[in-house]
């Protein structure tokens, strides 16, 4: 998947995604179910609704409001966010560093190595009733529990990326007189980047679902709660407004991002 | 004596529109004639658009303007009567080499027994008895070529196109193929296209060699002197370094 | 004898890894109480006991002495919804590889589709289907579904065109390049897509039995938490870690290698 081409806009594709909003339409008139399908005009209606999240206690409205629906969710996106990100970077980090640590010495690599394949087999999404029983809701937990997780997958595409490097540079840099530490930081690093950024993008998918899996079971706070708690009241309306959000949300993570990588990529050869 | 034209390119044209939109004229006004079961060689510098012209003749690419004809009709699609060796290795890696050569038999709907016997007399022919069985992983790079050679030659195309076939492989392989190859080429004469950069190559193999400027003009058409059948001591004759030392006036 | 040294040590290390793992498990369990960290000895003790005799299973859940009726219930619901999802998204992607018209059709829903986690669709199939277990399978199809039709046409995009063209050169017409050609170039990114998936969808099915009703491992667990019956709950995580092991082992060895024996490494 090219990254670096980022995604365009014609004609088509907006033709496209208007159809979907006009099949939308149609279908909620033709089921005539709020429940299985609310419409396009109930949905937006139903926005006012999201402002009572949470009660007094959690920061929500005490009646239904545009303002403060839009408060309720820019708070909890906030904090969606926040563990998202914090767990993702946590994790892309501490398993970046393990990888270089294991290329750097023999030893750390025998020890550690069979550890990380036999764990990587584990679900994370699994381990959450562990989660809930030793961190409850706390919120420096749930971020330590994605970071594990984000850190066990960022860890073996490291190493791999590490061990596709091609040799001839790393022979080059040596033949210069580079030092060890040198070559991490002039060739490994630099090096890996590319292979990492596709890491990163799967695992972000898999560090959304944690989160989201968190906040259905574990956590009282975030856009996964509001999912659920509108779920319990079968508000299919605010449902579909989350899905709108998430939707957004993903497109700007997706843009955000690339163009992040490409402007560390810019040195790589296009590869078609 | 002058046997009939096969293929005939009148005014060829071929642009190319890059990404930018910028406009890249590779042939303006293209004229040329090729016999029939003749050997032709097409050689000049690098993106002069010979690897193009054969695309074209190939029907893999198609021409902006001009005609590009064979047997008098015109070209407009890849078929099984122009068969093409690329410069890179393009077997199948997961059909194992007899079925490689099958393969153009296959999509011709031969039946089973029929294939497998052809194949089996082609693999023969290119030296690699007992490799049936492999798959194209375990082979060398002069091997793959010599199942792409079998390939196309069990196909039994009326036309031959090779796109540097050679220009991948160490020397001792590639004289060994351009043997090979005219080995085969004696036994069931075929026009062939040769596009190729080394001289050497074009002057042992061919009748006649097409020498293209970077504009992609035809410069000059050399008659090759030699007579067939060509034996090793052709390759190092004092004649053919003449012929490679007027040949490099060009370039 | 400098050879065997580092065969020797490369077969060791791993079993005294893991066998540390434990050792460091066991010490922290003796400081710990076992509502919060049972010890291992007690976790394996009871793995054992659980398809035979399990009494909790029948205090603190419904169904069955022992965990067989739940480990069998999750079992189902994974291989039903991973083969119904995998098997049609790879039929759709084909499908979409094939019509220049309809991918250009389902693109926007489907990069749609792909860059929502999907988790998200949980909760509406638990609206729409209930909490029973046909939600559940429901997600596991959705998830393998929307994974192999991104990943088909993906590998379909990367088969290089040295390949076809060379087909062509044959006189194969575009269906025959189409079934010669492409399907088996596809075969091993298609193998690693599914890899992938099936890691993923025991994380699913277990979540989605986290959160709905009927039968499953995932449903015991959650059975086990108000009356925190902490090593009831390892249990049922070793044995979902169990299920995934070995169905990547199997998956590698009876489909994954012979399938793509022709590459080369």
């Amino acid at each position: 998947m090219n990254i670096k081409k980022g995604f365009k806009l014609n004609p088509i594709r907006i033709l496209g995604a208007l159809s979907l909003l006009i099949i939308w339409f149609i279908a909620s008139k033709i089921i005539n179910n709020g429940t299985i399908l609310p419409s396009p005009i109930a949905v937006i209606n139903a926005i006012p609704d999201l402002a009572t999240f949470g009660g007094k206690e959690l920061g929500g409205f005490e009646k239904p409001s545009y303002y403060g629906a839009f408060i309720v969710l820019s708070r909890n996106s906030l904090v969606t966010f926040a563990r998202l990100l914090s767990g993702t970077l946590i994790g892309i980090f501490a398993g970046v560093s393990l990888a270089l640590l294991i290329w750097w010495d023999e030893t750390i690599r025998r020890f550690i190595e069979p550890l990380i394949l036999t764990l990587r087999n584990i679900p994370p999404l699994a381990l959450l009733p562990l989660f809930m029983i030793w961190f409850g809701g706390w919120e420096l937990g749930n971020i330590l529990f994605i970071s594990s997780s984000v850190g066990m997958m960022i860890v073996i595409n490291s190493v791999t990326a590490i061990r596709n490097l091609s040799p001839v540079q790393i022979r080059l840099a040596k033949t210069l007189g580079a030092s060890r530490g040198q070559i991490l930081k002039t060739v490994i690093i630099p090096g890996i980047i590319p292979e990492l950024a596709g890491g990163v993008r799967v695992v972000l998918g898999m560090a959304w679902a944690i989160t989201l899996g968190a906040e259905f079971l574990a956590v009282q706070s975030g856009i996964g709660r509001i999912l659920i708690f509108s779920m319990n009241y079968l508000a299919t309306d605010r449902m579909i407004i989350i899905l709108l959000i998430f939707i957004i949300y993903a497109y700007l993570t997706f843009i955000v991002f690339s163009k992040f990588v490409n402007y560390f990529t810019l040195w790589m050869p296009e590869r078609e | 004596m002058k046997s009939k034209v096969k293929i005939k390119a009148e005014g060829l044209c071929k642009i190319f529109y890059s990404e930018q939109n910028e406009k890249n004229t590779v042939f303006k006004n293209l004229n040329l004639e090729i016999y029939d079961e003749e050997f032709v060689s097409f050689i000049g510098p690098s993106g002069c658009g010979k690897t193009t012209l054969l695309n074209i003749i190939a029907g893999l690419e198609t021409c902006t303007e001009g005609k590009i004809l064979i047997n008098n009709q015109l070209i407009t699609k890849p078929g099984a009567d122009r068969g093409m060796v690329f410069q890179e290795n393009a077997i199948f890696p997961w059909r194992k080499v007899i079925k490689n050569i099958e393969y153009g038999l296959e999509m011709r709907q031969i039946n089973k027994q029929n294939r497998r016997s052809i194949a089996k007399e082609y693999l023969k022919l290119v030296g690699l008895e007992g490799f049936a069985d492999y798959y194209p992983k375990e082979l060398s790079g002069g091997m793959s070529k010599r199942v792409a050679i079998a390939m196309v030659f069990a196909n039994n195309p009326d036309t031959l196109l090779m796109d540097e076939p050679f220009g991948s492989l160490d020397y001792v392989t590639k004289v060994e193929l351009q043997k090979e190859l005219l080995k085969i080429w004696q036994k069931e004469r075929k026009t062939t296209l040769f596009v190729t950069h080394d001289l050497e190559e074009a002057l042992f193999l061919s009748d006649r060699i097409f020498v293209f400027d970077k504009n992609s003009n035809v410069v000059e058409v050399v008659e090759v002197p030699f007579s067939r059948p060509r034996g090793e001591e052709v390759r190092n004759s004092k004649e053919l370094l003449e012929q490679k030392k007027l040949l490099w006036r060009y370039f | 004898m400098r050879i065997n040294k580092k065969k020797f040590l490369d077969t060791l290390t791993p079993v005294f890894s893991i066998a540390a793992v434990f050792f460091i498990w066991w010490l922290i369990s003796l400081f710990l109480p076992p509502v919060r960290l049972p010890s291992p000895i007690a976790v394996i003790e009871k793995w054992v006991k659980s398809v035979f005799y399990y009494p909790q299973v029948s205090m603190y859940a419904m169904g069955g002495r022992n965990f067989n009726l739940h480990l069998l219930s999750t079992i189902r619901k994974f291989f039903i919804g991973v083969s119904i999802g995998v098997f049609s998204g790879i039929c759709f992607g084909l499908i979409l590889g094939w019509s220049k018209m309809l991918r250009e059709f389902f693109e926007p829903p489907l990069e749609i589709i792909r860059t929502i986690p999907s988790l998200a669709a949980l909760p509406f199939f638990l609206m729409w289907f209930g909490p029973r277990e046909s939600s559940q399978l429901a997600l596991v199809s959705f998830y393998c579904f929307t994974m192999l039709v991104i990943n088909t046409i993906n590998a379909i995009k990367n088969v290089s065109p040295k390949f076809f063209r060379f087909a062509l050169t044959f006189g194969a017409t575009r269906g025959q390049v189409y079934r010669t050609v492409i399907v088996p170039a596809i075969i091993p990114e298609i193998i690693g897509g599914i890899r992938v998936a099936l890691a993923v969808s025991w994380g699913f099915v277990v979540l989605a039995e986290y959160m709905g009703a009927g039968y499953g491992v995932g449903r015991l667990i959650m059975s086990f938490m108000p009356f925190l019956h902490t090593i009831g709950i390892f249990v049922g995580i070793f044995w979902v870690i169990l299920f995934a092991f070995l169905t990547d082992f199997l998956f590698m060895k009876l489909i994954a290698h012979p399938l793509t024996a022709w590459m080369p490494h």
